[in-house]
This record gives C-alpha cells, sequence and structure tokens, in this order.
C-alpha cells in the first residue's frame, strides 16, 4: 500500500503493519515519518529497537541476528534498517526477500531508502517487500504548494499569516523544509498569533544576510540614498567588509558579464546567467544606465576596495565601500583621495 | 635520582597494572605510569585510562622528590629482559630515564608527575571483605553475559548488588542473562548497587588470586574501589537504570529437562559444524525420545544428534543461539545441568543440578 507522508499518522492509528518502506527523496518529510513510526511502534508495544546501517558491502548478519534473537525484555521490538545507498547488493537482498517471504509477527522492519530510482523499484527485494508494506514516499513538497504547506504548519501552531508574509518566507526557504520548519519554530517562540512581514523580519532569518543580499539591486537600480542607508545600516551592524564586498562585487561581475555578452549578441537566457527575479531586474536597468566601461570601472573599484580592506593600499575601508555604491548607483560620492591617509598611518 | 628496585616485584607489580594504560593515545601520558615514593620510601605506582586507575606499590629506593613518568609498557618490557632476581638501577636526569643492569642501558623519555591525572579517591558508602577465589568464580559465572557494543551503556557492565550476607553479580545483553551470588562473612549494612564497566571487571578478574586471600571492595558514589592487597584498582561506575532483571528470571515453569552438561556441551560442537555462521541457530526437539538437538544453514546442510535425557513436560520445539548455551554449559560445573521450560516463544531457565548458585535466563530464537 502506498501512503503518502500526510496520510501516515492516520493510517499509524489503525495499527502497525509488518514493513514499512520509507523513500526518503525529502529529508524533513522523512525524518518526521520516520519519528511517527517509531512513536507508534513504542506506543502499540513494540519497546526495544534495533537500528542497523548496513551498505551492498556489509555482512548482513546483524540484520539476520535482529530478525531471529528475541529480548528478554521487551516482547516486541522495531528493525531500524537504514539503507542509504538503496542497493542492498545480492546477499542483502536475498536477507531482505527471506524476510518479506517470512515476517515475524512480534517485529517491525522500518527500511529506510533514498530516493527511488528505477533500478530499486525493480529490484526483485523491493517488490517483495512491497507487497507486504506500506509504501511512504516522502517527495519534496512543489513551489506552488509550499505556500499551503507552510499556512498549515503555522495553523498547528495556533499561527495566521498574512499573504505578504507567506509570499515572502516561501522565497526565503526556496523548497528547504528543513529551514522551513526551523523558521515556522522560530515564529512559535515569536510569540505573536497574526504573522505580518514586519513580524517575520524581526522573528525569522537573520535579516541582515537578507539585507546583505538585496544592497546591490537597490545601488544598481540608481536609489542613492537607500542603497548608502542600507550599506551605512550594514557597518554599523558589524557585518564584516569583505563580506559586503563580496556581494557588491559579485553584481558587479554579473552586470560586465551580462553587458559583455549582450554585446556579443547572446540571448538574455545567456546573458543574466546567475542572476534570478529582484537581481536580474536591478542588472537590466543598471544596463540602460551605464556603459561597458563604466561598469568595468565599478570592478576596478571594488579590486581597489578590496586591496584596501586587506591593507594592501591606503585608505580608508568603510570609504571605499560608499564610493563604490555610490557608483554603482551612478553617483560620484567623494574625488579621489589624498595619497596619504592619516588614519591608517 | 637513583632509583633501584628487584627485577621480580617490579615485573608483578607493573603486570598488574599495564592494564589500565591506554593503548589508543589520546593523552600520551595515559600510555605511562606514574613513580614517586609512597609515605614508607617505597615505590608507588599509577596508572590510568581515565575510566579507571590502577594503584601498586614495590619494595625498593626512590628519593623522596621523585615523580616521574615513563612508558608503562616499555618499563615492563626493559624490566622482564633482565636477568632473573637481578637489582636494577634506574637514573632520571632531564628528560630522560636511563635503565640499567648488567651491561645494558635504556634510554627512555618522561613526562613530569605533576602532568598525571589525577583521581579523586572518595570514601565509599559500603565496604566489604570477599576472598579473592570466590569473587573470581561469581565474576566468571556472569561476565561472559555482559553487552559488547551496545547502545544501552549501561548492559556494558556487571551490576554488582550487596545487600545484607550476600553479594550478588548480574549481566544481560538483552537476549540472556547470568545471575550469582557469593555468601559474605559479615553482612553489609543497607543495600548498594553498581555497575561496574567491562574494561574494570576484566581487569579486576585478570589480577584476582585463586585462593583464600581477602579483598575489600568499597562502593562509593560514583566509583568502586577494589583493594588486592599491595594493588588498588578503582573504576568509575556507568550510570543509568540497569533493567529490572528480577522480572524476566522465569519461575514456575512446567517442564524440566535434565541432562549431562558435557554430553549437551559435545552434541552442540558437533552441530555447530553446518550452523548457519550468521546467526547460529540450533533447533532443540523435546519429547518422550528425549532431546535432539539439530542445526542447518543457507546450503541445506543439516545436522542432527540425540541425546540421552530426562524430560518431564509435553513435546516442545524451540531453537537458541548456540553461542548462548554454550557459554553457560562453559562456566557450570556439575556433572548434569537442569533446563526450565515452558514454551517454544518463552525464555528458559538454565542452573546447575541440583539447583543452586548462578542462575541463567536464555531468551530463544525466532526459528
Amino acid at each position: 500500500m502506498a501512503l503518502d507522508v500526510a496520510r501516515l499518522e492516520q493510517d499509524l492509528g489503525r495499527g502497525l503493519a509488518p514493513v514499512y518502506l520509507l523513500l526518503a527523496e525529502e529529508p524533513l518529510q522523512a525524518i518526521e515519518a520516520a519519528d511517527a513510526i517509531r512513536a507508534a511502534a513504542r506506543a502499540q508495544g513494540f519497546l526495544e529497537r534495533t537500528v542497523l546501517d548496513l551498505t551492498a558491502q556489509s555482512d548482513w548478519g546483524p540484520f539476520e541476528a535482529a530478525v531471529r534473537d528475541r529480548s528478554l525484555f521487551a516482547e516486541r521490538a522495531l528493525l531500524d534498517l537504514r539503507l542509504a545507498t538503496g542497493k542492498p547488493g545480492k546477499t542483502g537482498g536475498d536477507h531482505l526477500k527471506a524476510y518479506a517471504a517470512d515476517p515475524q509477527e512480534d517485529l517491525v522492519l522500518l527500511l529506510q531508502l533514498p530516493r527511488p530510482d528505477r533500478d530499486m523499484r525493480r529490484a526483485a527485494w523491493f517488490k517483495a517487500l512491497e507487497n507486504r508494506a506500506v509504501v511512504i514516499h516522502a517527495r519534496p513538497v512543489p513551489p506552488a504548494q509550499l505556500g499551503g504547506w507552510i499556512r498549515g504548519r503555522l495553523q498547528k501552531n495556533d499561527l495566521r499569516i498574512t499573504d505578504d508574509a507567506l509570499a515572502l518566507l516561501v522565497s526565503r526557504v526556496e523548497g528547504n523544509l528543513l529551514a522551513a520548519r526551523q523558521e515556522i519554530e522560530k515564529l512559535a517562540l515569536a510569540g505573536v498569533t497574526e504573522i505580518d512581514e514586519a513580524v517575520l523580519a524581526e522573528a525569522t532569518t537573520d535579516a541582515a544576510r537578507f539585507e546583505l543580499f538585496a544592497l546591490a539591486p537597490v545601488a544598481l537600480r540608481g536609489n542613492v540614498r537607500h542603497a548608502l542607508r542600507m550599506l551605512e545600516g550594514l557597518l554599523d551592524e558589524g557585518q564584516p567588509e569583505p563580506l559586503i564586498l563580496w556581494a557588491l562585487a559579485r553584481e558587479c561581475r554579473l552586470l560586465v558579464q551580462a553587458m559583455e555578452r549582450k554585446a556579443a549578441g547572446a540571448p538574455d537566457r545567456e546573458a543574466f546567467q546567475g542572476s534570478f527575479g529582484d537581481g536580474q531586474k536591478a542588472l537590466r536597468q543598471a544596463m540602460s544606465r551605464l556603459s561597458l566601461p563604466a561598469a568595468r570601472g565599478l570592478l576596478g573599484e571594488a579590486a581597489r576596495v578590496d586591496r584596501v580592506i586587506k591593507g594592501q593600499e591606503n585608505g580608508n575601508a568603510r570609504q571605499g565601500l560608499l564610493d563604490l555604491v555610490a557608483r554603482m548607483a551612478g553617483c560620484e560620492l567623494t574625488p579621489p583621495e589624498p595619497a596619504l591617509n592619516p588614519e591608517r598611518v | 635520582m637513583e632509583l633501584s628496585f628487584n627485577r621480580e616485584t617490579m615485573t608483578e607489580a607493573l603486570q598488574r597494572i599495564v592494564g589500565a594504560a591506554e593503548k589508543r593515545l589520546t593523552m600520551p601520558i595515559l600510555g605511562n605510569v606514574r613513580l614517586r615514593p609512597d609515605e614508607h620510601g617505597a615505590i608507588r605506582m599509577d596508572t590510568t585510562d581515565l575510566e579507571l586507575a590502577w594503584q601498586a606499590g614495590a619494595e625498593g629506593t626512590i628519593p623522596g622528590e621523585c615523580d616521574v613518568t615513563v612508558s608503562v609498557r616499555k618499563l615492563l618490557d626493559v624490566v622482564k629482559a633482565a636477568p632473573a632476581d637481578s637489582e636494577i638501577r634506574a637514573r632520571v636526569e632531564g628528560e630522560r630515564m636511563t635503565v640499567g643492569f648488567g651491561g645494558s642501558r635504556f634510554s627512555l623519555a618522561t613526562l613530569p608527575g605533576a602532568d598525571f591525572p589525577d583521581w579523586e579517591a572518595r570514601g565509599s558508602e559500603v565496604v566489604l571483605d570477599v576472598p579473592q577465589n570466590r569473587l573470581r568464580r561469581l565474576l566468571e559465572a556472569t561476565m561472559f553475559s555482559m553487552a559488547q557494543q551496545d547502545v544501552r551503556y549501561y548492559l556494558q557492565g556487571l551490576l554488582l548488588v550487596a545487600s545484607g550476607t550476600s553479594l550478588r553479580a548480574v549481566a544481560t545483553d538483552g537476549h540472556r542473562l547470568a545471575l550469582a551470588e557469593v555468601e559474605l562473612e559479615s553482612p553489609v549494612e543497607g543495600r548498594v548497587e553498581r555497575i561496574v564497566p567491562r574494561k574494570a571487571v576484566a581487569e579486576l578478574r585478570r589480577n584476582l588470586a585463586d585462593d583464600e586471600s581477602s579483598l575489600r571492595i568499597g562502593f562509593g558514589e560514583d566509583q568502586v574501589v577494589f583493594e588486592l592487597g599491595n594493588a588498588v584498582l578503582r573504576s568509575k561506575v556507568i550510570e543509568g537504570r540497569f533493567p529490572d532483571y528480577e522480572r524476566v528470571i522465569p519461575s514456575d515453569l512446567p517442564a524440566t529437562l535434565r541432562v549431562d552438561r558435557e554430553l549437551l556441551k559435545r552434541a552442540l560442537g558437533r552441530v555447530a559444524i553446518v550452523a548457519s555462521d550468521k546467526y547460529r541457530g540450533v533447533r532443540m526437539v523435546l519429547g518422550e525420545n528425549g532431546c535432539q538437538v539439530m542445526t542447518h544453514n543457507a546450503d541445506r546442510e543439516e545436522a542432527q544428534e540425540t541425546i540421552e535425557a530426562e524430560y518431564d513436560g509435553g513435546p516442545l520445539e524451540i531453537g537458541f543461539n548456540l553461542g548462548y548455551l554454550a557459554d553457560v554449559l562453559n562456566v557450570l560445573e556439575t556433572e548434569q545441568v537442569r533446563i526450565g521450560l515452558r514454551d517454544g516463544n518463552s525464555s528458559i531457565l538454565i542452573q546447575a543440578e541440583p539447583p543452586g548458585g548462578a542462575r541463567y535466563v536464555v531468551m530463544p530464537m525466532r526459528l
């Protein structure tokens, strides 16, 4: 019988199957499904648990021993077998087939497998076990359903979320369910019931990291005032200068690459390789404003700031970053600095 | 600084305490023995792996200010290499210790004694005395049932229970259990239970004499101390709750099998030849015709053996791990053994015949 993760809990309530095949394509769903099975087994008197991590090269003796040996202290047991490669090999396959033919009543076998491929699905041991087993395929949540998935989880924690905040959260976790769960746990601790963008910004991930990547697009859009304020904020917050420079230089490099490729007649997809969404829009805007030499000049400036940060050139790193951001936004902030900077001497 | 000692007494002391020294050196000093004078001016030696610690004494001369450590294995090998009963001299200079006898000279690296991890000796709540040979028999009767590499860390040791005039040892790996007791000459106050780790049990067993000489056991809050003559073994105890072993010892078993111990042991040894090497299962068929043991393996090879035995129950078929039965038959000493059974799925109780002394519980296998 095939089940999806959402229906597993209900099914476990009706009693345990002799074998569970857990196909772990997505880690969080797989972890939670395995937890649910273990909890149900414990609740139903399968008190002892043997964990085995086997491969095709393993000695399968411990598996056989776990199947045969009975415990003095628990009448029923859970055999938690992990097959991380999904390939038990000839010996392992024979053991699994033999078990499928003659499963033990007082034993539940939980077999954790990776993402199924055709070879696995067609293997004799898999088919043999499949007939006896509940098969749970822990699939990734498709991007279109991630919003609903997150909202459902929040509801379990008695939390409501606005549509805008939900869209923001979805974009941040980018399909990484483990990250999504972490964010939700943090929100649950934030002590609010209604989540909007402000709460999200405060409660979840280092908003700083988010800002770090937002800085370059804002600058490239030509929004000088906003960009400089963000930069000041990042510096005051203690973001390391090399990290800020790296984020800026990366966008400058993408800008030069896009302009060069465009000039060579490359299609958009190739020209904007490496940039997405907001970032790409900002690049397009900067391209309409800047010439190729000016863009290359930005890279040169970034290189100079890099040397300053590393102490290979005289200058003030903070000022260098401010200059660079201003130039990216299309504005000359200060004339070149004097050769000797008293602050560095 | 000059030390001198006798080859024989030094070898004996070092052999005692060498087991505590680490083989895998996480800290180099744990492979060393600390040498310093004791309160009577004799040589005091210490080794430890941080879980257990040995302390031993040897006659000899040692300067009062001496406190040095040197590899215990190398020192033992050097001392053993000396001619029998010779007097050995050692000189500590700077970071070297030069050991010499006859025309031989060995220069060994040392580490300062002050860096040697010190064990806080704590007071013991309960102290008891027991003859070494009886404790030795108690350990031998039970220690083979301790778990090896089990996540249930508390099974990787031997439970010692002292109460009244009895000292009890219990070991189990979750599939079989061994329980034995010795009678104490004078009663202890209250009741104390401690789980002694595998390695300490093995070290203790290795050093127990086969005579009536007395051994003192002190049970502290988090350590046990065994005092054997001029050597002391201290071990941390395993924290954790030992399973309720009394609950799993079956009683009122309806059927009894009485069989010659050697006969059964040899029969099991023979049928083991074709037993599947993976789980070593043996099937036992009991009925009016006595006892049959049989094995088979994946290649459909079979072995069967009929043993003369006295059985008073109904027909019964039951499977075991050969190793579990053999271990018990090896440590029992009587001519006959008595096996109590209920059915093919329930644990059995193995005892000497006539019963008394150690009790062994073995869980059957699924066949």
